[in-house]
């Protein structure tokens, strides 16, 4: 039942929007963490990132965006905050002190008169710490009261999903209104592609034809160097033509990766299995999960 | 033997399918062949019975879904052939089809005419049966012009009025094609982005009933289609729309001269290679597709039921 939840990319995030991250590996955690630095440094937004262990956490802005933390860091806008330092008493996780430090932070960065407020926080650690669980909930009721009347604020509280068992990702995704993900690498109303990370892939929305095939082969490009099995999520594409079916034939072939056609609808099921005896035998129907 | 024999029975009764294709069968079966037999119901019924329990070792399909259209049966056949590849094979083909429109009956000689071609190096024994009594004149005439070998009285002999396959394909693109109705409904493509044509021929389907995995099956042919005529044809390009019986027919016209292979697309692309991948898609999807270019440009027609 995730109706109750908003899906929003990082890009479409809002002032007042207390969002969710279970990432699933590095590569997806430095994709949206960095998406939400970069567009809050660009802007005129001030940023905190809440650490476990310091820098390390950080996604690569310079290798990314070719941005300098440096030279936010020491201006100011950029901000990492030690979780010792924020939110945790004698080790232990407090919701106390991480909503002081929240509001400080909040009322500090309107009086520096910047454009809006970014905070990130990875629940990780603390999850793992003495009263937890609990703590970690309770904080989480806390931040939503923080940020969600507040109309230069947002958030984005992420933990590893590799390490919490399904009960506890449910009870953290249930403390959050919006759940939040990559930003597409393209969209232009008609079609769009949203990178996926678990199963790896790209997420298709929409229509599919010879209009957008340069811009479906560099996404597919890109899925396809970072190696391994790829998944290709059709649940809300309308359309595809056999152009594109083909090319990701091609992709399937030519650097013998796995691909995997996800939830097609079964009309788009049906095409691929008239045109897959012979042609196609490099491509699969899957429902999602990566073998 | 390496190459294709195909041969026809032209029969007038069920003893002449026994007297002939029974031995025919068995010889293949003692031969340790892959043996396929494709027939109407009643005469499937009537072989397995005589080959008794020999029948084990062959594989029976029913003419009604294999027959199909003539790219779908192609497809099948290469399906059959892919999967036997290490023997020789042996196939009873009827194809069961008794009349057509005239369209229909010219496609269908094509396609027999074809598996001269496309399968030519394959070791196999093909025997089509065609029952005169109730076999449309014209379906019967096609196959006499198609099939390099003639069965009578159980005995193969050499049949004079067989043609090239490139004569037979060239016969059947060389009729024009009757003009649009004038209650075809048109749209010019001048975009490449074909969402707006698709939208257009979904509402115009749905509005003769069409069913909605077919709706589908038009909007990939079209679409392919279209994409085709930007990309290698010339302006103004445009797409008409009717309903002849219970086909719903999409026409898309360009003023490029196409000059396809003559058997353009009626033989599975190799899977090792994704060339001439999208007309076959498009004959697939179809259940006729009628190409003809000249100096006036290049149309190609698309016949999809509408259930």
């Amino acid at each position: 039942m995730e109706s109750w939840f908003t899906r929003r990319s990082v890009g479409e995030l809002l002032p007042g929007d207390h969002a969710w991250l279970s990432y699933h590996g590095r590569e997806e955690h430095d994709h949206v963490i960095g998406a939400f630095l970069r567009d809050g440094l660009a802007g005129a937004d001030k940023v905190i990132y809440i650490a476990d262990d310091g820098r390390a956490e950080l996604p690569d802005l310079r290798s990314r965006y070719r941005l300098e933390p440096e030279t936010y860091l020491r201006s100011g806008q950029l901000a990492i905050l030690p979780q010792e330092e924020t939110c945790l008493t004698r080790g232990v996780f407090d919701p106390a002190r991480m909503t002081t430090t929240l509001r400080e932070v909040l009322d500090r960065a309107e009086t520096e008169r910047f454009r809006g407020v970014r905070v990130t926080v990875d629940m990780t650690s603390a999850f793992r710490r003495g009263s937890g669980r609990d703590g970690v909930l309770e904080c989480e009721a806390r931040v939503e009261a923080a940020i969600s009347p507040s109309t230069m604020a947002m958030a984005i509280c992420q933990v590893d999903a590799r390490s919490c068992t399904t009960e506890e990702l449910i009870a953290l995704k249930e403390r959050h209104e919006v759940l939040v993900g990559a930003d597409p690498y393209f969209d232009d109303g008609v079609l769009s592609i949203t990178p996926t990370f678990h199963p790896r892939g790209l997420r298709l929305s929409g229509e599919l034809d010879g209009a957008r095939h340069a811009v479906f082969a560099e996404s597919l490009r890109k899925v396809v160097d970072r190696g391994g099995e790829v998944h290709l999520d059709l649940a809300g594409l309308r359309f595809i033509d056999l152009g594109a079916l083909s090319m990701m034939a091609g992709a399937a072939m030519h650097l013998d990766a796995r691909v995997v056609l996800d939830n097609p609808s079964n009309e788009l099921a049906d095409v691929v299995e008239l045109v897959s005896s012979r042609l196609l035998p490099w491509l699969e129907i899957g429902d999602g999960e990566a073998r | 033997m390496t190459r294709l024999i195909h041969q026809v029975l032209m029969y007038d009764n069920e003893k002449d399918i026994l007297d002939t294709v029974v031995p025919f069968l068995q010889e293949g079966l003692g031969a340790g062949e892959a043996v396929l037999t494709v027939g109407t119901a009643p005469n499937l019924s009537c072989l397995r019975q005589a080959l008794g329990t020999d029948s084990d070792a062959v594989e029976f399909a029913d003419s009604a879904s294999w027959y199909v259209q003539p790219t779908r049966t192609i497809a099948n056949y290469s399906s059959f052939i892919a999967e036997n590849a290490t023997a020789r094979i042996r196939v009873v083909a009827e194809p069961g089809w008794e009349t057509g429109t005239p369209a229909q009956i010219s496609e269908w000689t094509r396609y027999e005419s074809i598996i001269n071609e496309a399968f030519a190096d394959i070791s196999a024994s093909v025997l089509c049966l065609y029952d005169r009594r109730t076999t449309h004149p014209g379906l019967l005439d096609g196959a006499l012009r198609t099939h390099p070998e003639i069965v009578e009285g159980a005995c193969p002999r050499c049949n004079d009025a067989y043609l090239d396959p490139a004569a037979v394909c060239a016969s059947v693109d060389r009729d024009p094609l009757p003009p649009p109705p004038p209650g075809a409904v048109r749209l010019p493509i001048d975009d490449d982005d074909l969402s707006a044509l698709r939208s257009f021929l979904a509402g115009h389907a749905r509005h003769h009933g069409m069913s909605r995995p077919r709706v589908n099956d038009l909007l990939v042919a079209t679409t392919e289609v279209a994409t085709n005529a930007i990309r290698h044809g010339r302006s103004p390009i445009g797409c008409q729309m009717w309903r002849e019986d219970d086909d719903l027919i999409v026409q898309v016209t360009d003023a490029g001269h196409w000059q396809p292979d003559p058997v353009p697309g009626f033989v599975p692309p190799d899977p090792g290679s994704l060339s001439g991948f999208g007309l076959w898609g498009v004959r697939m999807l179809c259940a006729l597709v009628q190409l003809r270019t000249g100096p006036a440009g290049t149309t190609v027609r698309l016949h999809v039921p509408c259930r």
